[in-house]
């Protein structure tokens, strides 16, 4: 089986633990339960007819309170980058963790994600802006964790670009 | 620091006082009862009675009355079977009082710890006996004893829980540790003259860990009773062990020394001691009996029984790090030995939370290695690898990980790659789990303050962007009315001019009044959001009653604009959960808008039609439309469409409105062009 370790990057707060949660347990909670260093997941998918075995590195949110530490990085494979749709500086904080991550892995394959689109009335950022940023890998992908929309996708669509790149 | 206020001194006092068991008796001339009081059966004085001669009934009060003008104390009589007390006779305002105070604990305590420390000497010599056979380099060199004898004293304070098998060693309490210390430093300077060093390592000296070398041995084992004596009676740290040690040469304090296990809990203390020492362990107590369990736990260790307890024999090669790695492994930190080929070797007792994080290298090696699926470790080691070979001394952390246990429960470890002061390569592993809750608890409260303070900033930049529409909006029907105003003002002018200006004037006033009003609306409107409305079918609003006040009420405007409006609703009545005043107000809202983007000469057709459960109105007008980027957030606050004109609040007054009456609100492209605005309210019935 193929085995791939890939990160969750962002701020915190953005959702990275739900996500995680909602691929892996189908279950979602209201609560906001905060990050405390690492929490590691796995999950197999099923890609064109082989398994992938992703190991799920889900770090702490950064801000002042905590820092990434880069080492965390090491042998990933690729990264999902998380900003919240309500939230629009975690998009900032996502893109310059796909900076460091590139200063660690190199231009491993990383996808950005909106969470939060259930929250449609608190939205305030434009999917499509941040597409036009300087620099992105790809369409960010529009996520919620607690509907399941896009989530799965998101985790398949970074698989596939790991393979497909040999990373 | 100063003396406790007032009431705060009666409240301790009160606290002192009652976990003392006292009792109380007053006494005449005559040394017979006039008053008695509290637990005097503690005291062998149950049923002393008014009048009885107290003398008879306490012995220990032969002799000491009458009392003098001095109050004197009598600490830890005996008063009964196994019974002590710090009695106090005095004369308070004429009366001879006794008090008592319960100290059996105290005393017995004492007893035990003088007990042991009277042995200590015979124990010691028997020690040195029996470590005869041991290799060479366990043996006492007996030629250096006379001139060369000094001792290693380590003091394991160990703080312990309500049940005294259970030690509980959290850094909660380690106040009480450093209580410890202090008092423990301060016995020995003044006792053996000696300064002792809190150990090298952070970790020891968190926990208790006190050493000091090149003490005389006599001094040394005197010193380590006074401290048990001491420790013994602090709360909340009820044990600990004193290690004295053979004869060693005054600079090389070596692992030759000879433990003496000398501190209760008997069972705790032994079996750290069977980690920290380097050859062999005498129990001194008689209780310990049980060598065969401890020498399956401490493997390499026999037991033979030579003297009240047991003696314990290592017959393999002392561990280097043995008390570093007993302290920890009392903390429940795993200290592993890295060797060059990675393989990690523990240097005390594997406990089983940690075969979730390693494996056996093969039995027989007894050897560790991170398990298989263990990628987080596996990861650090790298760093640790990088650290080690550094070989400055220290220690790096890992960070905070967690894995799932096979319950599904979240276990959250920390690693730390060391370097000892001999270059050696050390991994300790943390199972965490009260400190990572208290970290994460504090995490948490500091993110949910800065995620409401973010709210909060968001919502005061909607405010200002709110306030600053509204104020415009106002300014420009006002920019109007003043300029009718000054027109009629200054210039003569003709009838019908007048009669123009004032209807411009009036017609911008009114205006005005309705921006205030949608202004006022809303404001009420998310108030009153939550509050109750009418779903009773006969005290429900009648929607078709509201729709034609409504219509009514905007029909003139709509003919000033050359915009016909028709309605196309049931005679009958439809009540509707809500309430009337604002669901009319809601209706109004969206005709208002509807004419607003009306060209002249169109219509705008209002409807109803009858849903599952509900009622949906549309309003359709024949306008431009709505572009797609707008619609998504029409019904936002104060989202205006390019007319002008409005304050970008009454679409939000009917997205609330409706919510709160479980109904919705919305917006379609009209086929053919236009708007459809649609109200769906839920029928009362």
């Amino acid at each position: 089986m193929i085995r791939k370790k890939i990160c969750l990057l962002g701020a915190f707060s953005v959702g990275k633990t739900s996500l995680v949660q909602r691929l892996v347990h189908s279950i979602f909670s209201e609560r906001y339960q905060t990050t405390v260093g690492v929490r590691i997941e796995k999950k197999t998918l099923m890609l064109d007819g082989n398994d992938v075995s992703l190991v799920i590195w889900d770090l702490q949110g950064e801000d002042e309170f905590q820092k990434l530490r880069e080492s965390y990085l090491r042998g990933s494979s690729g990264a999902l980058l998380v900003a919240d749709g309500t939230r629009p500086h975690t998009v900032d904080i996502a893109i310059l963790l796909r900076d460091r991550l590139r200063d660690v892995c190199g231009n491993v394959p990383a996808e950005l994600l909106i969470n939060k689109a259930d929250l449609t009335d608190e939205w305030a950022v434009d999917p499509r802006a941040v597409a036009a940023l300087d620099g992105a890998d790809s369409e960010p992908i529009v996520t919620s964790a607690k509907t399941g929309a896009g989530v799965e996708g998101a985790f398949e669509s970074l698989a596939r670009r790991i393979l497909g790149g040999g990373a | 620091m100063g003396a406790l206020p007032g009431f705060l001194e009666e409240y301790a006092m009160s606290i002192a006082v009652r976990r003392r068991s006292p009792a109380y008796v007053l006494l005449g001339p005559d040394a017979r009862v006039v008053e008695a009081g509290g637990e005097l059966a503690r005291y062998g004085l149950r049923d002393l009675a008014v009048g009885d001669d107290v003398t008879a009934r306490a012995d220990f009060l032969a002799g000491m009355l009458p009392a003098s003008d001095e109050t004197i104390e009598l600490p830890a009589l005996t008063v009964g079977e196994g019974q002590h007390a710090d009695v106090h006779i005095g004369v308070a305002d004429g009366t001879t009082f006794v008090l008592l105070f319960d100290a059996t604990a105290r005393v017995m305590r004492q007893s035990a710890l003088q007990q042991k420390g009277n042995d200590l000497d015979l124990l010691r010599g028997r020690t040195v006996r029996a470590a005869g056979p041991l290799p060479a380099d366990h043996l006492v060199d007996a030629a250096n004893v006379n001139l060369r004898r000094v001792a290693v004293v380590r003091v394991h304070l160990i703080l312990v829980g309500e049940d005294e098998d259970e030690p509980v060693l959290d850094s909660t309490r380690v106040v009480e540790t450093r209580r410890a210390q202090r008092l423990v430093r301060e016995e020995l300077r003044r006792q053996a003259g000696l300064t002792l060093e809190t150990g090298a390592a952070e970790a020891c000296a968190a926990f208790g860990l006190l050493s000091t070398t090149g003490v005389p041995e006599r001094q040394a084992i005197d010193a380590a009773r006074a401290v048990l004596a001491i420790v013994g009676l602090i709360p909340g740290v009820a044990a600990c062990i004193g290690v004295a040690s053979g004869a060693v040469a005054a600079s090389e304090p070596t692992s030759d020394a000879v433990p003496i296990v000398i501190g209760p809990p008997f069972d705790h203390a032994l079996r750290l001691a069977l980690l920290v020492g380097p050859g062999c362990v005498l129990a001194d107590d008689e209780t310990v009996t049980h060598t065969q369990g401890l020498e399956r736990d401490f493997v390499g260790w026999t037991g033979s029984q030579t003297g009240p307890g047991p003696l314990f024999v290592r017959r393999g090669n002392p561990p280097r790090h043995g008390e570093l790695a007993g302290v920890l492994s009392a903390l429940g930190v795993v200290l592993l030995e890295v060797r060059q080929d990675g393989i990690l070797f523990p240097t005390g007792v594997v406990p089983d939370w940690a075969d979730a994080l390693l494996e056996w290298e093969g039995r027989a090696s007894g050897g560790l290695r991170p398990a298989d699926e263990l990628s987080f470790l596996a990861n650090f080691l790298v760093d640790a690898a990088e650290f080690w070979d550094r070989g400055e001394v220290g220690f790096q952390r890992s960070g905070i990980w967690t894995e799932l246990d096979e319950g599904g429960e979240n276990q959250a470890f920390e690693a730390l790659a060391l370097v000892g002061s001999g270059g050696e390569r050390l991994l300790a592993l943390d199972f965490l789990s009260e400190a990572y809750t208290e970290r994460q608890e504090l995490l948490q409260q500091a993110r949910e303050t800065r995620l409401s303070f973010e709210a909060l900033q968001a919502e005061i930049q909607k405010k200002d962007v709110l306030l600053h529409c509204i104020v415009h909006d106002l300014k420009a029907p006002l920019s109007s009315i003043v300029g009718a105003l000054s027109l009629l003002n200054t210039r003569e002018l003709a009838p019908d001019k007048v009669a123009s200006l004032l209807e411009i004037g009036l017609r911008q006033a009114q205006r005005q009044e309705d921006l205030i009003r949608q202004v006022l609306d809303v404001f009420a409107a998310e108030i009153r959001e939550l509050e109750s409305f009418e779903s009773d079918p006969r005290r429900a609003p009648d929607l078709s009653q509201c729709l034609r006040d409504a219509v009514d009420s905007y029909r003139p405007a709509y003919q000033d604009a050359d915009v016909e409006l028709t309605l196309d609703a049931t005679e009958g009545e439809m009540r509707v959960v809500g309430v009337a005043d604002r669901l009319e107000r809601a209706i109004a809202n969206l005709l208002e808008n509807a004419l607003r983007y009306s060209p002249a000469g169109t219509r705008t057709e209002v409807a109803v039609e009858n849903e599952d459960g509900h009622v949906r109105v549309t309003i359709s007008d024949r306008g431009p439309g709505v572009d797609p980027e707008v619609a998504e957030k029409l019904f936002d606050r104060f989202v205006r469409g390019s007319a002008g004109g409005s304050s970008g609040l009454g679409l939000y007054y009917c997205r609330i409105t409706l919510r709160s009456w479980g109904g919705s609100v919305g917006y379609e492209p009209r086929p053919g062009g236009g708007s459809v605005f649609w109200l769906r309210l839920v029928r009362a019935l």
